[in-house]
């Protein structure tokens, strides 16, 4: 009995991350058609914004502030991937619209951009960024405004920036001479997160043992799943959203600002991504490379959920969640002794974190030619069009 | 010719194709709902109904791409329920879509080679040659529909018009013997809707042609029995003139066809 | 206007001079290349050269499968690894004594040969295993998931996530096939030389070039002819072709395998010219990259997939000797540039006249109009009309 338990609550834990991981590539995707292969991108940056919010509340004057410091980087890191998100609508997502296929190198390509972003970003680096977009977007003021109407004008665009970039390079390296800017804010290397003591500790509930930090993460989760389906339930923005999901022209003709709606899907979603951010620097260091660890389960989750029903995502999360774990751990020996030789050599085979991946992955592929569609596929003569 | 040796002898009294009591449900919603049908060889008939009566549905239940909920659909007597789309095709039964559907990347001729090829396994296509009368036939079918002098350049840059033809054209190519047309006219003139209706009055006789279309004159033009569907069932059968008169189709259309009349 | 047959005909013949030179000339090059290259090319610069030249075949692969036939795989790193392991076993059991096991076999205690490795003895049995087995995968996967109509982003997700298994299962297995470590083929021999020296990556290098034409001319013969347009058609308009009759899963499973075996080539030749084959061959982004090769070279146009794997292969080692963290930004910014700017790539922008638009647009040459937009002037519309009108419908069906 205690070992049912301990599978379903080590089960639940890992699943509630994969929840809160996919919930926001989940509402992206199901609203919007858009696979974001920045998402785990997004997350890294909402666990390095709680990196940054520890390290202020560490020392100094909101040194009273540390133990609920992780109350204060939810909503900062929502707010800081959830910005960059837009950013990745406005500049890049939004002209590619209806072409998911592009849409998934484009935003691959924006993942390997942030990931060396957090690798090299020093003071001199951000300055010289900072120059190169205040110098590309300005080009058009300070030059002649016949420049901009002539037939060599998309050349002056382009060219614009390229000068206006190698303006920025060379602002960074003559900067990056003095040491103290030169220095890298994060470094590549993996960097931990402190947790505050009451997320150290663990709670004695019925013979099992449970981590506050995994608590906390469930308890998280759950928010973050009945507020996001509050806001699309309930609230006038969602209803919107929803309209637009179902009917682009005639909401657009009914006045539905579709790409305000757009914009603040998107916001959302990238949003949940810096949450979930949130929640795994409590299980484990912060890195570069943090997003692609997740990425490749968040998509398994959507795939198996089905698209646009919050509740597929929830059950695929957990699904997998649970059975990597029983796998994993090779509890069903421990359920089992006496099962046969060949058997035990294949559950011993498979008990490992990786390997059960490999079998998870394998049943979800098997699943699929049961239930193509997922777990809880759309509808009607709308699914083909 | 393209009918199996093997098939049972079919006079004109027996039907080619026939739906019997289908129903489809999506989701609760009735698409179709115990509709009866048949066509008997040679057949050319049209079509009708509001929005939503189940027009298109019916069609994908014939080809495939819907499976019924409840009732059975035959074709020389043999059922076609569960049978994936591409075996549907190959048995004769084509299909024209609503919106022109042709390859955009390819030329016409192409498009109409692919429609043409009696064999279609990836190895014959690898392997095989088109035959010198399939060639002639592609040559004389984008004649017939006036895409001669465009023959080589990609169909996507084609008119609207222009789509529609080839679309018709690659459907006569396929050579199947029920053609399941759906608004063959939609976007055209007058004088293309003429020679469109023309065109399928000729295909009728030596096959079995049936129309869905919304454009009355159209349907007036083609001088063939009318079935009205509503709400997923036949409304009525009978000429364009019974059927005008008919009261209940006169209702279910909002009185739209007495202001027309 | 010339009817079509006759002129097909005479473009293909090339009775002028200038015609005979467009024809052979690439050909010339391309075996003067050969010839010149290995006694030019520093024995280093050489072998990186082979190594992207090999990196074309997966990418005329890729082209095949997503360029012609709209399906994007993220997973060709495992045919690719496949073969690559393929080959490696061999090299490992054939620089041995009799007896003897691979050394690192030693190091998890395991005394006996696993007896997946036995056929690779076999120098016949690699040479087929190493295409053949990445086909047989590629073949069986895509079936699964063809069959079922998964399609677009989903079949993508699905390979990648096809790719992380394979990936997970040889990281972890040390006893089968050293894990993460790989299998070392440099100090391997094959007919008796050193698989490293100097001289056998010549070899290498040619027998690379010579797979390289064979692919290319392999791709040609599918997407020219009635395959290759069904394989167009089902990216244009899969439903539609199997109203026609046709039955998709079959050529995307055929055109998937082929592609899969196109893989299983490449990462063989990969892998004798880098020394190693490893798990990394399989990691996520590798494959992606490979992806983005295609793209930049031009999809849908088999020169320039070779042409992307080469170049920008080339470009990441130059950059990643002098600036290595900058390469994942310009990388980056391909992948963006190329979807946003260059939707066909350098081969595609070429044909279609970016050049001339480039210097039309600095004025120095004029911008004539040319085929597709005299296409779209109004004038010409109109009268085109009037040509389709007279030759409507009328002749007997």
């Amino acid at each position: 009995m205690t070992l049912l338990y301990d599978t379903l609550f080590n089960g639940l834990a890992i699943g509630s991350v994969l929840v809160l991981a996919a919930l926001g590539l989940a509402v992206v995707f199901g609203l919007m058609g858009v696979i974001n292969m920045a998402h785990g991108e997004l997350m890294m940056l909402g666990a390095y914004s709680t990196f940054v919010v520890q390290n202020l509340c560490k020392n100094g004057p909101l040194e009273a502030l540390f133990p609920i410091y992780i109350l204060i980087a939810i909503p900062v890191a929502f707010l800081v991937s959830g910005l960059a998100g837009l950013l990745l609508e406005k500049t890049v997502i939004r002209r590619l619209y209806g072409r998911p296929l592009e849409t998934l190198l484009a935003t691959w390509g924006v993942s390997l951009i942030l990931q060396q972003l957090v690798r090299s970003v020093s003071s001199a680096f951000f300055l010289g960024l900072l120059l190169t977009v205040a110098l590309g977007l300005l080009a058009p003021r300070i030059t002649p405004a016949t420049w901009w109407k002539q037939r060599w004008t998309p050349l002056l665009g382009t060219g614009s920036w390229v000068i206006a970039g190698g303006v920025g390079i060379a602002l960074a390296s003559v900067l990056g001479e003095v040491r103290k800017l030169d220095q890298p804010w994060f470094s590549a290397r993996n960097l931990d997160v402190t947790a505050p003591l009451w997320l150290r500790d663990s709670l004695d509930l019925g013979g099992v043992t449970m981590p506050t930090a995994r608590l906390f993460i469930l308890a998280l989760t759950a928010l973050a799943l009945i507020g996001v389906s509050w806001f699309l339930q309930k609230s006038v923005w969602g209803l919107r959203i929803r309209a637009v999901t179902q009917n682009r022209p005639m909401s657009d003709c009914l006045g539905i600002p579709t790409e305000k709606v757009d914009a603040l899907t998107f916001l959302v979603g990238s949003g949940l991504a810096g949450v979930a951010g949130v929640a795994v620097t409590l299980l484990g260091s912060v890195g570069p490379n943090l997003g692609g660890n997740y990425i490749v389960d968040c998509f398994m989750v959507v795939v198996l959920g089905g698209v646009g029903k919050l509740l597929g995502t929830v059950v695929a999360a957990l699904g997998i969640g649970v059975l990597s774990y029983v796998i994993g751990s090779g509890s069903l020996l421990l359920v089992w002794p006496a099962m046969p030789a060949g058997l035990n050599e294949v559950v011993t085979f498979f008990a490992t974190t990786s390997m059960a991946k490999v079998m998870v992955f394998a049943l979800v592929v098997v699943f699929l030619q049961f239930r193509p569609a997922g777990l809880f596929p759309p509808k009607g003569r709308l699914v083909e069009a | 010719m393209s009918s199996a040796a093997s098939a049972p002898v079919l006079d004109s009294s027996t039907p080619l194709l026939e739906l019997r009591q289908v129903s489809v449900s999506f989701d609760g919603f009735w698409a179709l709902n115990d509709l009866n049908l048949s066509l008997a060889p040679g057949d050319l008939r049209a079509v009708i109904g509001p929005n939503g009566a189940g027009k298109t549905t019916f069609l994908d239940v014939i080809t495939g791409k819907v499976r019924p909920t409840k009732g059975d659909v035959f074709f020389r007597g043999r059922s076609l329920v569960g049978l994936p789309e591409h075996r549907i095709a190959r048995l004769g039964i084509g299909r024209k879509f609503q919106t022109p559907r042709v390859y955009q990347n390819l030329t016409p001729r192409r498009n109409l080679e692919l429609a043409v090829s009696r064999r279609a396994s990836p190895f014959d296509l690898l392997f095989g040659r088109l035959d010198a009368t399939a060639r002639d036939r592609v040559q004389e079918l984008l004649e017939v529909v006036g895409l001669h002098p465009y023959a080589h350049q990609k169909a996507g840059g084609l008119s609207h018009g222009q789509k529609q033809w080839l679309e018709i054209a690659m459907l006569v190519a396929q050579d199947p013997q029920v053609l399941l047309v759906d608004e063959p006219v939609a976007g055209l003139t007058d004088e293309e809707t003429e020679l469109t209706a023309a065109l399928l009055r000729q295909l009728a006789g030596a096959h079995t042609v049936l129309v869905i279309e919304h454009d009355m004159e159209f349907i007036r033009d083609l001088q063939a029995p009318v079935t009205v569907l509503h709400e997923g069932h036949v409304l009525c059968e009978g000429s364009m003139d019974e059927v005008q008169s008919d009261p209940r189709v006169i209702e279910v259309y909002l009185g739209s066809e007495t202001e027309a009349a | 206007m010339a009817s079509p047959s006759t002129s097909a005909l005479s473009s293909a013949g090339g009775g002028s001079p200038t015609g005979f030179l467009r024809r052979w000339l690439p050909w010339i090059l391309l075996i003067a290349a050969a010839l010149i290259l290995p006694s030019v090319l520093p024995p280093f610069r050489l072998n990186l050269l082979g190594r992207f030249l090999s990196l074309g075949i997966v990418a005329l692969g890729i082209d095949l499968i997503w360029g012609f036939t709209g399906m994007l795989s993220l997973g060709q790193g495992i045919f690719f690894a496949l073969g690559g392991y393929a080959l490696g076993m061999h090299l490992q059991l054939t620089s041995l004594q009799p007896g003897q096991l691979p050394e690192f076999f030693g190091l998890y205690g395991v005394k006996e040969l696993p007896a997946f490795w036995q056929p690779f003895n076999s120098a016949v049995f690699t040479f087929f295993c190493l295409w053949i087995l990445p086909a047989l995968v590629a073949g069986v996967l895509g079936f699964l998931v063809f069959r079922n109509r998964i399609k677009g982003v989903y079949f993508s997700i699905l390979t990648q996530a096809a790719l992380l298994v394979f990936f997970n299962f040889f990281n972890g297995q040390q006893k089968l096939i050293n894990g993460t470590n790989g299998l070392k083929t440099d100090t391997a021999r094959i007919f008796g030389a050193l698989v490293g020296s100097d001289a056998m990556q010549r070899n290498l290098f040619w027998v690379t070039l010579l797979l390289v034409v064979l692919s290319w001319l392999l791709c040609r013969w599918l997407t020219r002819g009635r395959f290759g347009d069904a394989l167009i058609a089902i990216r244009d308009d899969e439903p539609r072709l199997r109203f026609t009759g046709y039955n998709p899963t079959a050529y995307k499973t055929l055109v998937f395998a082929i592609a899969g075996a196109m893989a299983g080539v490449s990462g063989a030749l990969y892998t004798v010219q880098s020394g190693i084959i490893s798990p990394q061959y399989m990691a996520v982004p590798f494959s992606i990259e490979m992806v983005i090769w295609v793209a930049v070279g031009g999809r849908g146009t088999l020169i320039g997939a070779i042409l992307g794997a080469v170049v920008i292969n080339y470009a990441k080692s130059l950059i990643s000797e002098q600036l290595p963290e900058t390469w994942l930004f310009i990388q980056g910014g391909l992948f963006l540039l190329v979807v946003t700017a260059l939707p066909d790539g350098l081969v595609g922008w070429w044909t279609q006249g970016g050049p001339a638009r480039i210097l039309a647009m600095v004025g120095i040459a004029p911008l004539a109009p040319t085929y597709p937009e005299i296409d779209f002037d109004p004038a010409v519309q109109a009268e085109a009309e009037t040509v389709q009108s007279d030759a409507s419908p009328g002749g007997s069906v």
